[in-house]
């Protein structure tokens, strides 16, 4: 059997503060717990705890009376309520807190006629273990904002690698058209000029030959006449002298479309050309329609409407030329039987006002707002990259412009641009455009 | 229900928490100063999926929860409505409007007063003596039934549901008392011997 | 001769518990009630010399009986035995006419003391 003087020792010992009141809350009994933790000066036996911490006495009566009153423990936690009581610190040496956590329990201790009597508080020192969770939370806050910052990170990366995979495939596009055009052209200069000269040749030939007919017939020699009618008329000279000069004409026209076909290809090969430069817009968007002319000739309508005077747009214009490659190359696409296309540029404002409708299939509603993601494509699998709306987003970001998209299924799609006539450079193209001046 | 209480059971039991509730609310009424209204005691025994119904509720609720042990062990859930909560405060002494922390301590002390005038309330009646520990906010992340299965120890499957709501106030409050099964036996076991 | 009581309580617990903390000498003929309406039908009966009236029950709950009480059988000595103890709820059964207002819990030895007081000790 263990003497009550035993348990009077371990109470006093005990690591938690322990401290008894009578219901009016004068203190009856506190361990060593208060006494050596407590700044001020050690609370007397006999007196009010109320009165010994005033700044905590709302508090305090609050916690107590509601003990009191319903004879049930009442808690306090301290992330509510961290400093209750003002106790020297734990960790007075190596730690940053310079108070005390604590958790307070009121316990009602002996219950008389279910009245409360006595009440027990127990004062639990919980730093180490507020600081720890305090560390883990600022920790947590700290990993959410670096994911966020490495999910953006990440988004920016896919959207960087999506267009250098373009720009690369246009970019080896481009260097396979060039290659072409520098090969093509070369044999393409000698036909062109053999051709020129065989025209000449071919004249030359036919003169020769009408002049040996009518001297043959001033001879009035009848059998040397039939012999040249009879050779003239089986070797079908006639018809060679009429077709002949056709031939060479069609080949000189041939060789002409050709040419005119190497001179996009260069154009083409061009596409990373991000130069700036003063330009008409009109030439850029026919200089475009050259390079569709074979899709637009068969069931395409155009209606282009230029307003009158348009002013010169400072532009990189081999990308705006690729913008609009794109834009009507999908205008075209959404037309299956036949069908128009609409070019209309205004001036507003210092900018120039762009539109361009078609009366094709129109975009779903539910895909409207993805089309100018990168990769986002309706096209069947290597009709479409993905990409071309969202080039065209950049390249008239690029030129601090809009570009916006209105689409009616079954209606067709219109496409505005806007950009301003004199948009700001970024500094390193504004030195290369001085330095050329 | 009724594989697990017979009639009598079910009528002694909810006898009991009405007896308690009367107890808590009383208890509240004087420390407030406002009547309490009690609804008549519900002895559930729950499937799984009604808990996680209950529980769903926590975008108007707050939820709390505190253990007990003693004679029988199981954990008290206090479901108090958000709104009505903050009327409360003035009644409870608290100074309004309440910052985030003295929302969460009233929110803790009312659920802590009303799970243990509760509790006290049929242990002692029951004599089974048992001691609930500190309430913390509960932040319930079950959302059926498989779950509840799965990530509770559901073995017990009797709740006790009492509701208070505050005259003149939007507030509304349910104390849900679930037992562990070996708990459930000792209960039956003191109510048989009431019923003797 | 046995006075007749009605004990009118919705829980069988509640009854038992009644039942239990009567002196066990005492000649009274018990009747049961589980509502207001058997326990009025108890009165009209003659069963209900004293009638023991929980608040909270179906039908017709304790404040309605004792208003019908108190309109026409003023004569019946009402104990209300109730689990809701709130101030407002013993104010209500006082003004209505009720003998003596008992908390649930029900302790014997204050039934007692009250049986006492009415005489039928």
């Amino acid at each position: 059997m263990i003497s009550p003087a035993v348990f009077t020792h371990v109470v006093k010992k005990l690591p938690l503060g322990i401290c008894i009141l009578d219901t009016d809350f004068t203190i009856r009994y506190f361990n060593d717990f208060f006494i050596s933790r407590l700044t001020l000066n050690a609370p007397a036996i006999g007196s009010n705890i109320l009165d010994l911490f005033p700044e905590q006495a709302r508090f305090l009566k609050k916690k107590l009376t509601s003990a009191v009153v319903l004879n049930n423990s009442s808690f306090s936690y301290w992330e509510h309520r961290p400093h209750i009581f003002q106790f020297n610190s734990s960790r007075p040496i190596t730690g940053e807190e310079t108070l005390m956590y604590q958790n307070l329990e009121i316990v009602p201790l002996d219950i008389e006629d279910d009245q409360v009597k006595t009440l027990c508080l127990i004062l639990q020192d919980v730093t180490e273990q507020a600081s720890y969770l305090q560390s883990q939370k600022q920790l947590a806050a700290q990993l959410e904002t670096q994911y966020h910052e490495q999910a953006a990170l990440l988004k920016q990366l896919k959207t960087t690698q999506a267009q250098l995979l373009h720009a690369d495939k246009m970019a080896s596009i481009g260097q396979l058209a060039a290659g072409m055009a520098h090969e093509i052209n070369n044999p393409l200069g000698f036909i062109n000029s053999n051709l020129q000269s065989l025209n000449d040749y071919l004249n030359t030939l036919v003169k020769a030959l009408t002049f040996s007919e009518k001297l043959i017939q001033k001879t009035e020699d009848s059998a040397l006449h039939r012999l040249q009618q009879d050779y003239f008329s089986r070797a079908k000279i006639t018809f060679i002298t009429e077709d002949a000069p056709e031939l060479l004409h069609e080949s000189l026209d041939g060789i002409r479309r050709v040419s005119r076909i190497i001179q996009n290809l260069k154009i083409f090969s061009h596409v990373d050309d991000t130069h700036w430069q003063l330009c008409d817009l009109r030439d850029i968007i026919d200089s475009t329609l050259t390079m569709l002319s074979n899709d637009l000739r068969h069931n395409v309508t155009l209606h282009i409407e230029y307003a009158d005077d348009l002013p010169l747009l400072q532009c990189q214009p081999i990308q705006l030329n690729q913008v609009l490659l794109h834009i009507l190359n999908n205008a075209v696409q959404a037309i299956s039987q036949k069908g128009d296309i609409w070019i209309q540029v205004t001036v507003q404002a210092e900018q120039l006002h762009v539109t361009i409708r078609d009366n094709g299939c129109g975009i779903a509603p539910a895909v409207l707002p993805k089309v100018f993601e990168p990769f986002f494509t309706t096209k069947a699998v290597g009709q479409g990259s993905g990409l071309g709306l969202s080039m065209a987003y950049n390249v008239i970001k690029q030129h601090q412009g809009h570009i916006s998209l209105s689409s009616e299924q079954g209606q067709g799609t219109t496409i505005t641009l806007d950009l301003p006539l004199q948009p700001k450079l970024p500094v390193a193209d504004v030195d290369r455009l001085t330095h050329e001046r | 229900m009724n594989a697990l209480l017979s009639e009598a059971q079910r009528d002694a039991l909810q006898e009991l928490m009405n007896i308690s509730m009367g107890q808590a609310a009383n208890a509240l009424a004087r420390l407030i100063e406002t009547r309490i209204t009690l609804s008549i005691p519900r002895i559930v025994a729950a499937t799984p999926s009604e808990f996680a119904a209950l529980l769903s509720q926590h975008e108007e609720n707050w939820f709390t929860r505190q253990s007990f042990m003693g004679k029988v062990n199981g954990e008290a859930l206090t479901q108090l409505t958000k709104e009505g909560c903050e009327a409360l405060a003035v009644a409870m002494d608290y100074d309004v409007p309440l910052s985030d922390a003295s929302r969460k301590e009233l929110v803790l002390e009312l659920a802590n007063i009303l799970a243990g005038a509760c509790l006290t309330g049929f242990s002692e009646q029951l004599d089974l003596a048992t001691k609930l520990s500190m309430p913390t906010l509960y932040v319930p992340t079950v959302n059926s039934g498989e779950q509840v299965v799965e990530y509770f120890r559901w073995t017990s499957t009797l709740l006790l549901e009492v509701e208070f709501s505050v005259d003149a106030s939007l507030f509304d409050s349910k104390v849900i008392i679930c037992l562990e099964q070996r708990s459930v036996q000792t209960l039956l076991a003191s109510i048989n011997e009431l019923l003797e | 001769m046995a006075i007749p009581v009605t004990i009118a309580d919705d829980s069988a617990l509640s009854r038992k518990m009644i039942r239990r903390a009567l002196p066990a000498h005492w000649d009274a003929e018990i009747s049961e009630a589980t509502n207001g309406r058997e326990a009025i039908l108890a009165v009209e009966a003659g069963k209900a010399d004293v009638l023991f009236l929980d608040l909270q029950m179906p039908e017709m709950d304790g404040y309605q009986v004792l208003q019908t009480l108190k309109d026409h059988h003023e004569k019946t000595v009402v104990i209300v035995i109730s689990a809701d103890i709130q101030p407002e709820a013993v104010a209500l059964v006082n003004s209505l006419g009720a003998f003596r207002f008992l908390k649930k819990p029900l302790v014997a030895s204050e039934l007692q003391q009250t049986l006492t007081e009415v005489g039928l000790l």
